[in-house]
């Protein structure tokens, strides 16, 4: 009855799952460790049921001990095994940082033996859980070479880049949009692999007019500005979704911004020090002439997330931002 | 707080409360290993509640007695009942005693049960209800009360007084609460240094351009000034 172009419908959550499960049947050097990724399913019932299929020396339920969960991550991984470390929330990151900065990113530069482990966990804002529930993450570690980073926005993207993921010699950080869990649900195919390489990013949106380059959940808000300035002022945005933030894939940047002239980078995170800094600095160097206006921004205030409504409301870039960025670069 | 009362030769005693699974954090192994070092005077009351959000703290901790972390900084620990709210004050006294006698830190096990899930959302249903049953037999209020009328302290009449003042006390701190509204949206930039002139900008997609049509018209300063000198 099936035919080859099955699909069924999953949702970003379910995709990252599911992921998991097949690197896991298909290589018994996987395995995961993180808080209540066990009995419980983790926090967001990412890991639901994977402790019954793989048991408990696969699904390993740790201490509240970051530090501890990316070192026995990297050790392991040094013996030859592929961890894939959950950090309840990507905030909680932060006690692990001189475990990743210091020894996971520097490992294969230091002593030939790299450290092919992943670090995954719910990053974002937008669902009210204040300042330590709602980080992106991604600036903190951009710095630091010898890191890779995934952040898909489609269900698709979350499954095939994960994999690629955890298949990766070297160690990736991988940051799962929690807005998205759920509320992304895509037709993904049945009886074909999925599998996305790490440092190519996507055309989520064609155009001529524009560029907007972004990744995450804005890849949503900017598509939303993009058909209202297609519907109300007839021109063609472009959107990049980046995909994976390093390596970066300046080159697919750099070829839209030929076309277009004009680059908006959209990014949920702070400005200061964000990825949109550096992707403009690339841009400037390699396709300067090509401009015909300034490089924008939309991004995050620079704040902590705040909790209440009306004020993570504020804090966060809109469609209304990126129309407005969009009109105004149109315009130069 | 408690090196600033060294610091400033004060006689205030710490007091930080945390749980078994927060006890295995790399934070909280430093934060006691600098403060038995320091000889600090601290009280840490280490709630051993038996869960760490939905993990059974005997899933992900080897220890058996929980006074036997002490050892591992060099302090001295006692366990007590944690629902039993004169044995507590017992320990907290003698404890409070030792540090403000300069002879630093001492960690007062509480042997307790969390009632309640790790969260508004958790309704903790992966937790037995044999357990919560058992412990909601010994639940400290309703015990330190009857002790309280048992021994002629209080009497069932003043306890119901102390009972309703408290909740009308709650219910106009609640309601107060939320009749409060939200904080208006700029005040989002506030309060991130002591400096306001360092608060953060407004983005610029939300400022109109001073002289010209502004964002939303979709005019740029450029257009705008080429316009001007036409």
């Amino acid at each position: 009855m099936m035919d080859s172009a099955a699909t069924v419908e999953t949702t970003y959550l379910t995709a990252i799952r599911e992921a998991l499960q097949e690197e896991m049947r298909a290589d018994e050097s996987v395995f995961l460790l993180g808080e209540d990724i066990g009995a419980y399913g983790g926090a967001f019932k990412v890991t639901e049921g994977m402790l019954d299929e793989f048991g408990p020396d696969r699904v390993i339920d740790t201490p509240i001990a970051e530090a501890a969960i990316v070192g026995a991550a990297i050790g392991a991984a040094h013996m030859g095994l592929k961890p894939v470390a959950e950090m309840q929330f990507i905030d909680f990151i932060a006690p692990a940082f001189d475990m990743i900065v210091n020894f996971a990113a520097k490992s294969r530069y230091r002593t030939g033996i790299g450290a092919g482990l992943v670090i995954r966990g719910p990053c974002g804002a937008g669902s009210r859980s204040g300042p330590f529930h709602s980080q992106s993450v991604e600036s903190y570690f951009a710095n630091v070479a010898g890191l890779k980073m995934g952040s898909p926005a489609r269900a698709y993207d979350a499954k095939g880049l994960l994999r690629a993921a955890i298949r990766d010699p070297d160690p990736v950080l991988f940051f799962e949009h929690k807005f998205l869990y759920r509320r992304i649900k895509e037709e993904l195919p049945v009886d074909e692999e999925v599998l996305v390489p790490l440092g190519v990013a996507r055309t989520h949106r064609e155009g001529s007019d524009l560029t907007i380059v972004t990744y995450g959940a804005m890849v949503y808000k900017s598509a939303d500005a993009a058909d209202r300035i297609a519907e109300e002022d007839g021109s063609e945005i472009e959107i990049i979704d980046l995909r994976t933030l390093r390596p970066l894939d300046t080159a697919a940047i750099v070829e839209s911004v030929k076309r277009t002239g004009r680059l908006l980078i959209v990014h949920e995170a702070p400005r200061f020090g964000g990825f949109a800094g550096e992707i403009t600095a690339q841009v400037c160097e390699e396709a300067f002439e090509w401009l015909d206006a300034p490089i924008r921004r939309v991004t995050a205030i620079d704040t902590p997330v705040p909790y209440a409504p009306t004020l993570e409301d504020y804090y966060l870039p809109g469609e209304d931002d990126i129309v407005a960025a969009a009109r105004w670069l149109l315009a130069y | 707080m408690a090196l600033s009362f060294r610091t400033r030769g004060e006689p205030r005693v710490c007091f930080t409360f945390q749980g078994d699974g927060a006890s295995r954090t790399g934070t909280s192994h430093e934060g006691f290993a600098m403060a038995a070092a320091l000889n600090l005077p601290i009280v840490v009351v280490l709630e051993h509640n038996r869960w760490a959000f939905g993990t059974p703290s005997t899933a992900v901790a080897a220890v058996k007695d929980w006074a036997d972390v002490a050892g591992a900084y060099g302090v001295p620990a006692v366990t007590v009942d944690g629902n039993d709210v004169l044995q507590a004050y017992e320990a907290a006294r003698q404890a409070i005693a030792r540090a403000r006698s300069g002879e630093g830190m001492t960690i007062i096990v509480a042997e307790t049960y969390r009632m309640l899930g790790h969260a508004q959302h958790d309704a903790q249903k992966y937790v037995p209800d044999a357990e919560l049953i058992e412990w909601k037999e010994h639940d400290p209020i309703r015990s330190f009360a009857d002790y309280l009328v048992e021994f002629g302290f209080e009497s069932d009449s003043s306890l119901e007084a102390i009972r309703s003042e408290v909740a009308a006390e709650l219910d106009e701190a609640t309601e107060g609460v939320l009749a409060e509204s939200h904080p208006a949206a700029e005040e989002a930039r506030t309060r991130v240094y002591a400096d306001p002139a360092l608060d953060a900008d407004v983005p610029w997609t939300r400022r109109p351009v001073p002289g010209y049509e502004g964002l939303v018209s979709g005019v740029s300063p450029r257009l705008a000034s080429s316009r001007e000198g036409a």
